[in-house]
Order: C-alpha cells, then sequence, then structure tokens
C-alpha cells in the first residue's frame, strides 16, 4: 500500500513540475487511478475519497480530449488548402478551419446577380474561383476574381449595398451569414483581429484600385 | 498640443489629409496607458496601411515624450506623439479628470492587472487625475468612434478601433457592396 501511495505522490509531485498542461493532466489522471486502486483496495474504503477522486479524473479526462482534439494536426481538403494559401495565410490553420466550419461553399452559374444594389445583404463571401463585376447601372466598376471579397464592405460597414455584383463566370465562393460570422468573431477575439487583417488588406486594395 | 521639441500644433491639422486615431492618454508614466499602448501598437500597421493616421497624446511636458517613444518602443511605428499640458483637448473631448477614476476600486484592479503584465508604474508625468479616451475622426472632422476612459485600465479593444478605421474606410469607397 505504501510503496503506491509513494508512487501516485511522486506521479503528482512530477505534474507539478512540467510545463505542458497536457502533460500535468495525464499524469494527474495515472496518479488519481494508482490511488483511487489504493482507495477501493482498502479494507474500510473511504466513500468521499473515492468520489472526489472520481470527480477530479472525470474533469481531466475532459480537458484531455479537449486537448487533443485542439492539438491534432489539422488536415485541409484540396478547395481549403488553396482557398488557404490564397487569402487567408495570416491566420492559424486551426483557426481557418474553425472559419470554414460555419461557412457554406456555393456555386453560382454565370450571369446570375449574386448581389443586388439597395438589397440588404446577408452573407460576406469570398471567391474560390471564376469571376465577378461590381456594377452601378450597368455599368461595370471593377471585377472581383479569386481570393477578392463580396460583401465585406456591407458587412464592416452596416450599409446596404450601393452596387450590383453579377457572376460574369461560373463561380464557387464560400459564404458566410454575416450574423453568425460576427456572433463566432465575438467569441473567438484572436481570429476576429485576424480575419481584419485579411478583410482590411482586401478593403486597401479596393480602395487603392478605385 | 505640444510636439516634443515644443512646437505648437492645432489638433485639427490632424485629420486634414485623412482619417485620424487620436489616443489620449494619461500621463506619460501611467501603468494603465501602458498596457493600452502595447495592446494597440501592433494594430498600427493595419491602421497605416487603411491611410489612417495614429497620434497619442500625453499631458506631460514635451520633454517627457522621448522617453514614452523609448520605454513604448514606437519609434519605428507609424504614430505621432503629442502633449497637451493645458488639458485644452481632454476638456474639449469631455474626457473626465477624477480621483475616483485613478485610485478608485476599479482603477487599482486595473493597476494590479497591468503590473502583474509587466507594465512600469512610473512617476507621475503630467496631470495624474486625467482620464483618457480614443477617438476615430474622419476627414471632415466627424467624430466616427468615440471612447472615454472611466478609470486608469478603461481601454477599447483594439479590433473595435480596427473596425471603425475600416468602417470609415469602406465608405470613402466609391461602391459599397
Amino acid at each position: 500500500m505504501s510503496v503506491w501511495l509513494h508512487v501516485a505522490n511522486a506521479l503528482y509531485l512530477l505534474s507539478y513540475s512540467v510545463k505542458d498542461i497536457l502533460w500535468l493532466r495525464l499524469l494527474t489522471v495515472v496518479a488519481g487511478g494508482i490511488l483511487l486502486g489504493q482507495l477501493l483496495a482498502a479494507s474500510e474504503p473511504s466513500q468521499a475519497a473515492i468520489a472526489w477522486n472520481v470527480l477530479f479524473t472525470i474533469i481531466n479526462v475532459y480537458r484531455i480530449v479537449l486537448l487533443v482534439l485542439e492539438r491534432r494536426p489539422v488536415r485541409f481538403k484540396e478547395d481549403e488548402q488553396r482557398l488557404y494559401q490564397l487569402v487567408f495565410r495570416s491566420l492559424t490553420p486551426r483557426e481557418f478551419v474553425k472559419l470554414v466550419a460555419i461557412g457554406a461553399w456555393e456555386e453560382t452559374p454565370a450571369a446570375l446577380r449574386i448581389v443586388t444594389r439597395g438589397e440588404d445583404l446577408d452573407r460576406i463571401r469570398v471567391v474560390y474561383s471564376g469571376r465577378t463585376e461590381v456594377q452601378i447601372d450597368g455599368r461595370t466598376i471593377t471585377s472581383l476574381g479569386e481570393g477578392k471579397f463580396i460583401g465585406e464592405m456591407s458587412f464592416v460597414t452596416g450599409d446596404k449595398p450601393t452596387a450590383d455584383v453579377v457572376a460574369v463566370e461560373p463561380t464557387r465562393v464560400l459564404a458566410w451569414q454575416k450574423d453568425r460570422l460576427k456572433t463566432f468573431l465575438a467569441d473567438n477575439p484572436d481570429l476576429r483581429a485576424a480575419l481584419q487583417l485579411v478583410i482590411g488588406t482586401d478593403l486597401v486594395g479596393k480602395l487603392r484600385a478605385g | 498640443m505640444l510636439d516634443r521639441a515644443g512646437v505648437e500644433h492645432a489638433l485639427g491639422d490632424e485629420w486634414k489629409s485623412g482619417p485620424c486615431l487620436l489616443v489620449f492618454l494619461r500621463h506619460f508614466g501611467c501603468v494603465g496607458c501602458s498596457e493600452h499602448v502595447t495592446a494597440l501598437s501592433p494594430r498600427l500597421l493595419e491602421l497605416a496601411a487603411l491611410d489612417v493616421r495614429a497620434v497619442f497624446i500625453g499631458n506631460g511636458a514635451p520633454s517627457m515624450i522621448d522617453g514614452f517613444v523609448e520605454r513604448q518602443a514606437l519609434a519605428d511605428k507609424k504614430v505621432t506623439l503629442l502633449t497637451d499640458p493645458s488639458l485644452t483637448a481632454y476638456r474639449a473631448a469631455g474626457f473626465a479628470r477624477s480621483k475616483w477614476s485613478t485610485l478608485g476600486p476599479r482603477a487599482l484592479v486595473d493597476s494590479a492587472r497591468a503590473l502583474l503584465a509587466g507594465h512600469p508604474h512610473l512617476s507621475v508625468q503630467g496631470d495624474a487625475f486625467q482620464q483618457g479616451g480614443t477617438l476615430l475622426v474622419d476627414r471632415d472632422g466627424v467624430v466616427c468612434f468615440f471612447h472615454q476612459a472611466t478609470s486608469l485600465g478603461d481601454h477599447p479593444s483594439p479590433s473595435d478601433v480596427v473596425d471603425s478605421a475600416m468602417r470609415v474606410r469602406a465608405r470613402e469607397s466609391q461602391y459599397i457592396v
């Protein structure tokens, strides 16, 4: 009994000396498991000590699962990889995966209007492939191709669009519902700052081109 | 407004050529202001890319500006440093001058947070009780963002400031989509 007690406490001691929170929790779970075994093997097991130990273990295991999920390698699909390289390199791969997860891919045939002047725009889009044109009264102001945002000005200002956007080629975009994206960014301040850099860069490009 | 050499500047000149972010600090030795500037500094490049000028304003003597720039590593940043020892601009902006905001419980918590994060609390270099604030002014002089500090550690989120800068610039575009 005393040997296992010392082993468990040595593991606790080791867990306090490691810097990585994952290792700290893993060592704590192992130490707690040994201690739990000893408590159960006792002639008169302390129900309170067992209950507390089980609770600590459950919390630690839950946190370990979250940490492992957070740290597992990111694997992009082919289109995600290309879009990441094209536009979102200032985000970490994991931040980009989170962003993609709340968006939806959309296909627009040629000649279809994506944005209508004066009508509320509920989405912000980034062009993955194809080409669109910004038009006012049928006059083309500029074209927005791969890697360019559509709806980011409306997203930033909250204003209605003052121009139409028409697909001049079959166009594939990644789109986000504005309200959902705003909520998501409010919950992820680091990602919000990183996305601001992406959108700000796009905005500056358009202002300088215009 | 005075620059580090003691030369007078009209604040209105700062936004004549485009939008301008005005960050009114407390005194130059303030621990909360050190925290504020540290949070905002990494975003100054973004603001510069958006053609938004950044001006930090303290209220100590002009000779205190150089030390502040050195401590905050602002020498290579795109930011102008001015000082308003008369507090005229602070009063015009409506920023409070308050002992409670400087010494009250919230201020103490703010100070402790900033100190634990490694920000130095130096001797008073200006008006100890003057609070700061942040404004974004467009080229027409319209205030598009306004934050009035209610204690020495009450700062706007840098992301909110950048959002406002993007909003101002987007509205200058010939179209919005």
